[in-house]
């Protein structure tokens, strides 16, 4: 069998997926020994004209990483797609938008950032050199090309990097696949699941939560049952709430919706029938900040349903 | 004109541009560093959750997440007006210390790591890691082993070694149990092993090669700034915790403060043409891009710290302080080179506070959480491995982040970065070399900062990591080097 042809690029990255490969430890050296890289700016010197003149097809899987925040990277996922027999995203900003997608909830960036007015420019003296203008919004890599399979994470875990890698060699990546469980996190997690009713959501740090019991049990938002497995609940065994790096499970969709939904059941405010509903509501509106805590790493995928929604409504508002 | 691009020379958060513009004498006219990369985490950090932000903010960088993680932390402590127990101060300590090991690590054998191991005329095809451990098998099964434990050290404490979740406004999530304190302590101890071993090897296979003390001392590379960095009680630099000092170019102290104050006495310059913002001191002022005792560019990192330091605070990494002052024989040390032996210096440091973090008794204690006021504003302070990183948050009653402001540690190093190429790239345009030595020497400035991901074209066997396209003064492209 060739050699398989490899290409890795980072977008919008912190730079975290790519330092992930080295989690593979001793086995990164045996991976390396049976790839031939094309193409990846964090490890070999190949330029964006080297990719470009590549022949259509030519490299056998890419991996992005990273959000798609400017036209650069959008063009430069387009060359990459061209160029590649199976394009997958890598992480959980390429497959969802990740942690700076969070940005689509509020316009204009930049003049968050620089203040009033402020536009990019050439340097003086000089017409050209512009910093590359923003998309209007932070997008997931399948927003802009086709995407073949996802290893999501953020950044991936090193078992799941190893199936990846595994499967990539064998040349037995089937269209779609995620390199996570379909189940859900909370099928691997240690701690114990008892009565499920919440009468109170708490926030991480207003409690010391107890070490052995279901953190959803103990009032804590904890994604896990919307949220493939594939960590082996790493956070959770840290004390934390899972966040969903690894994306909703299949039967989940929209993972805020399915929380909501599951929230919804869990909630009990003491009461039956319809008096309660107002004192569960109440209970509800302990969840702050529903966007940045449910959609942390999938807003760029499913939020902007979200904002088309309420766009007729302001509309309306405004007449 | 003529303009040279070299693009990428860094991977700044994956990006980064530098350019270089000739008169039509051939004289270096201008130099700059854009970075085209914005995310924009001072937006979107608006309205989170103030207990969320240790974990979003660490997705700044995934190379430095410990960092963010920790100021953050830091950050909220102060706004939750929350006096962190000991046990859960020593686990954050015993993190960040390993994180500066690890990172330091990194740089001085993956990164920077050719710059310093192999001499400059080394073919290119050796020029990465896999030359190094070609060349000292050793030590190169030594590096990739004690690595995997410091960072087994980052999972067992942070949950994930990469992006940790721990850190909590006023503590940490959970104790730590009795048997993952003997893990970590073997670990740390094997961490003082190697820092040994480089220590030795630096002094024996490195600084002795007449190429890199001319490096070491180039007038090219000799950058009079002033510096910033953590320093304790004692004056030892504390990656963790202290007071902010600044020391002038000239070796005075212009202030030492806690975090919180010194933020009024840095203010960022914006310019449309890089969505990297320039901080100066307010004392001085902006004067432009240019170095000196009246400027107000300052620099961060290795070689700021052991600077604005009198002492370390460990004696192994004591006794390599005095070689590495003994050599420079002033203080300031404006080498811009010398920051990879600084980080060699720290790197020992981090190691010998792992192991004695580790002993500790009170490391392991139950009591990992502060009893929490209402919250306010508050300001954090580290040393990242790339130099000082504040975090500054505005909280509202429901502790929901109002405003957040970050000055990361490749920011205050950018004016510097610039100013770096452009030294190197006037004195080789001087000398009238403009291929494969601007290309490798300016590559060589650059990467001495460790702007985070910069050059890690180093890994694996491949050409020089930067093209330079030369263009005449009609904006036609004349040469294309390192393609």
């Amino acid at each position: 069998m060739p050699t398989l042809k490899l290409a890795v690029y980072w977008t919008g990255s912190c730079g975290g997926c790519d330092v992930s490969f080295l989690e593979l430890g001793e086995g990164l050296l045996d991976v390396l020994s049976q790839v031939e890289i094309v193409f990846w700016p964090a490890l070999i010197d190949a330029k964006r004209a080297d990719l470009a003149a590549l022949p259509k097809g030519s490299i056998d899987v890419a991996l992005v990483n990273g959000v798609l925040r400017t036209a650069e990277n959008a063009e430069m996922v387009e060359l990459l797609r061209e160029k590649s027999r199976l394009l997958g995203a890598y992480g959980a900003c390429a497959q969802l938008g990740g942690v700076p997608a969070l940005a689509n909830q509020r316009n204009n960036v930049t003049e968050a950032v620089f203040g009033p007015g402020y536009r990019p420019a050439p340097p003086p003296g000089t017409a050209e050199d512009a910093p590359p203008a923003l998309l209007p919004e932070a997008l997931a890599v399948e927003e802009v090309v086709p995407v073949d399979f996802a290893v999501p994470g953020c950044p991936p875990p090193a078992g799941l990097i190893a199936q990846f890698f595994q499967a990539a060699l064998a040349r037995e990546i089937e269209p779609g696949r995620v390199f996570a469980k379909d189940k859900a996190l909370c099928e691997e997690c240690p701690r114990v699941r008892e009565d499920r009713r919440i009468s109170r959501i708490v926030r991480p740090h207003e409690i010391r939560a107890d070490p052995e019991r279901c953190l959803l049990d103990q009032g804590l938002i904890c994604l896990g049952p919307v949220t493939r497995g594939g960590c082996a609940a790493a956070c959770p065994k840290a004390g934390m709430p899972c966040t969903g790096c690894l994306g909703p499970v299949p039967q989940a969709g929209d993972p805020a919706l399915a929380m909501v939904s599951a929230l919804a059941s869990l909630v009990r405010a003491g009461e039956e029938g319809e008096s309660a509903f107002p004192e569960e509501d109440k209970i509800l509106d302990g969840l702050v900040d529903p966007i940045g805590t449910l959609y942390k790493y999938a807003f760029a995928k499913y939020g902007r349903k979200l904002l088309r929604l309420r766009r007729p409504v302001r509309e309306e508002v405004a007449a | 004109m003529r303009k040279i691009a070299i693009d990428p020379i860094t991977r700044l958060e994956g990006h980064g541009k530098i350019l270089l513009y000739l008169d039509e004498a051939g004289k270096l006219r201008d130099a700059i560093l854009q970075v085209p990369e914005l995310r924009g985490f001072e937006a979107f950090c608006r309205g989170r959750r103030a207990e969320e932000m240790p974990q979003i903010t660490a997705r700044i960088c995934g190379v430095c997440p410990e960092a963010h993680h920790l100021a953050s932390a830091k950050a909220l402590d102060a706004a939750y007006h929350a006096d962190v127990p000991k046990p859960a101060l020593l686990q954050r300590q015993l993190l960040y210390n390993t994180y500066i090991f690890s990172d330091h690590l990194l740089h001085l054998v993956f990164l920077g790591g050719p710059d310093l191991f192999l001499p400059e005329d080394e073919g290119k095809s050796e020029r990465n890691v896999l030359g190094i451990i070609r060349r000292f098998p050793e030590l190169g099964r030594q590096v990739l082993a004690v690595r995997a434990r410091a960072h087994r050290i980052l999972e067992i404490i942070g949950g994930k070694a990469i992006h940790p979740v721990f850190a909590l406004p006023g503590g940490v999530a959970q104790p730590l149990p009795e048997e993952a304190r003997r893990e970590i302590l073997a670990a740390a101890e094997s961490m003082v092993e190697l820092a040994k071993t480089m220590v030795r090897v630096f002094h024996e296979e490195i600084l002795p090669r007449p190429g890199f003390q001319a490096l070491l001392l180039a007038e090219e590379a000799w950058l009079p700034t002033h510096y910033m960095g953590l320093v304790d009680e004692g004056l030892a630099p504390n990656f963790y915790d202290g007071l902010v000092r600044v020391l002038s170019a000239k070796g005075e102290e212009i202030f030492r403060l806690p975090g919180a104050a010194v933020l009024g006495r840095i203010r960022e310059h914006v310019e449309p043409w890089t969505y990297v913002k320039f901080p100066y001191l307010v004392d001085l002022g902006w004067q432009g891009l240019r170095s000196g005792p009246d400027s107000g560019i300052y620099r961060v990192g290795p070689l700021a710290r052991l600077n604005v330091a009198e002492r370390m605070a460990t004696p192994l990494a004591q006794e390599e302080y005095e070689r590495y002052l003994d050599f420079f024989g002033e203080k300031p040390v404006h080498a811009t080179f010398a920051y990879h032996w600084a980080r060699l210096v720290e790197m020992v440091q981090a190691a010998e506070c792992v192991v004695a973090l580790a002993r500790d008794p009170e490391l392991t204690g139950p009591e990992v959480r502060a009893k929490l006021g209402r919250p306010d504003e508050g300001v954090g302070v580290v040393e990242a491995a790339r130099g000082t990183l504040f975090h500054h948050y505005r909280l509202n009653a429901q502790g929901l982040v109002e405003e957040a402001n970050l000055i990361v540690a490749t920011t205050h190093n950018a004016p510097s970065l610039s100013l770096s190429v452009k030294q190197m790239a006037a004195a080789l345009v001087e000398r009238g070399s403009l291929e494969e030595a601007l290309l490798h020497r300016m590559e060589m400035a650059f990467r001495a900062y460790d702007p985070c991901l910069a050059c890690a074209t180093h890994f694996l066997p491949g050409g020089t990591p930067v093209v330079v396209e030369i263009y005449d003064a009609h904006g036609n492209l004349l040469r294309r080097v390192g393609a």
